[in-house]
């Protein structure tokens, strides 16, 4: 960003933190290019770093009356995205994490014979896979994507045993000829 | 999403931040209702005031700009009748050991007033543009915050509290008054 368009959003954002709502569409459109581009280059998936940047943009003008005119705005914003961003990123690897890796790839619903056939290939090789797993990797990966069980294990312990037999079902998987 | 839908959804969210900063200033508030029970004892009045000051301080947060800062000043100016009267109150006793109890109740009242109206006056004074609605808003909230304390003085006592305030700011609204006429 230039020193002068960094001089007026340091402005505008001092007026907007003041409460003036004139300021509002200057900092918006000085703001949500940046943004963006911060959110591009922390998360390589296009869509999520549209999402991440949407969501940090309302954040950011959430927190707009908190914002100290001693700081530095663009600073402040920058600190506000990579947050955002780097939650995000969290977020969508725990769910990747606990979602089915294998299974998403099975069509949901299938209508016409073609689909179903291949669901069906899929289900077998699934479940032929999942039968080549230790009995606690599948033990833990029925509670985990399935919620069939009792967990007994400390959440972090837990998560580390999904990894594992994820990383066993996919080793497995490709053994497929799968993935 | 559409930039100008996204707009809004920040214009929303922004207007959500602001109230719930706006509204961070309610411990002050409540601090001072709890110091009012204490000091006299708790009843509807204070309840009623703490609730009116609450509304009035976050509205004009939320607002922004001028009445920001009214809602700053008016409160501290607000205080030093509060803490007079409520100082007063609790050292009830070498006071009214001079008799006249009510009198001193009032005169307290009427000076905690002066002293808040000089204040919010002096500080207009400063003030460039908008200063009417800056002597306006603080005002109320100094007056609200003045009564919260001297409402142990009786209805006089509120009066001559008013009455102070009104009288150390008529000079500053009569300039706003001229400056905008002119």
């Amino acid at each position: 960003m230039e020193r002068p368009q960094r001089n007026e959003l340091q402005r505008c954002l001092t007026r907007l933190a003041d409460g003036d709502r004139a300021a509002f569409r200057p900092v918006f459109d000085l703001v949500w290019p940046r943004v963006r581009e911060i959110a591009g280059r922390l998360i390589p998936h296009a869509a999520d770093a549209e999402d991440a940047a949407q969501g940090a943009l309302v954040k950011l003008f959430e927190r707009a009356s908190e914002f100290d005119p001693e700081r530095d705005a663009l600073a402040w914003i920058v600190g506000i995205v990579t947050w955002e961003c780097m939650t995000l990123r969290r977020k969508r690897t725990r769910r990747r994490e606990a979602g089915s890796v294998a299974l998403d790839a099975l069509p949901d619903g299938a209508i016409n014979p073609e689909e179903h056939a291949i669901s069906v290939e899929l289900e077998t090789v699934a479940v032929a896979t999942m039968g080549q797993l230790r009995p606690e990797d599948r033990e833990t990966l029925r509670i985990a994507l399935f919620g069939e069980g009792r967990r007994d294990l400390k959440p972090a312990t837990f998560r580390k045993r999904v990894e594992r037999a994820l990383g066993r079902l996919r080793a497995a998987w490709r053994d497929h000829g799968i993935g | 999403m559409e930039s100008a839908d996204l707009a809004a959804r920040a214009r929303r969210a922004y207007e959500a931040g602001r109230l719930r900063w706006a509204l961070q200033i309610g411990w002050m508030v409540i601090v001072l209702v709890g110091l009012s029970s204490v000091a006299a004892s708790p009843s509807r009045v204070t309840i009623l005031l703490g609730v009116a000051l609450l509304a009035t301080v976050t509205a004009l947060r939320w607002r922004g700009q001028t009445f920001s800062l009214a809602a700053r000043v008016g409160l501290l100016a607000g205080l030093i009748p509060f803490t007079l009267l409520l100082g007063m109150k609790c050292g009830s006793s070498m006071c009214c050991a001079l008799g006249n109890c009510m009198a001193h109740c009032t005169l307290f009242c009427g000076l905690g007033g002066l002293a808040a109206g000089v204040l919010l006056a002096s500080r207009a004074r400063r003030l460039e543009a908008a200063g009417l609605p800056f002597l306006v808003a603080g005002s109320l909230v100094a007056a609200l915050t003045g009564l919260l304390g001297c409402f142990v003085g009786g209805l006089t006592g509120a009066v001559w509290m008013l009455a102070g305030e009104l009288a150390a700011t008529l000079p500053a609204y009569a300039s706003e008054l001229k400056r905008i006429s002119r």
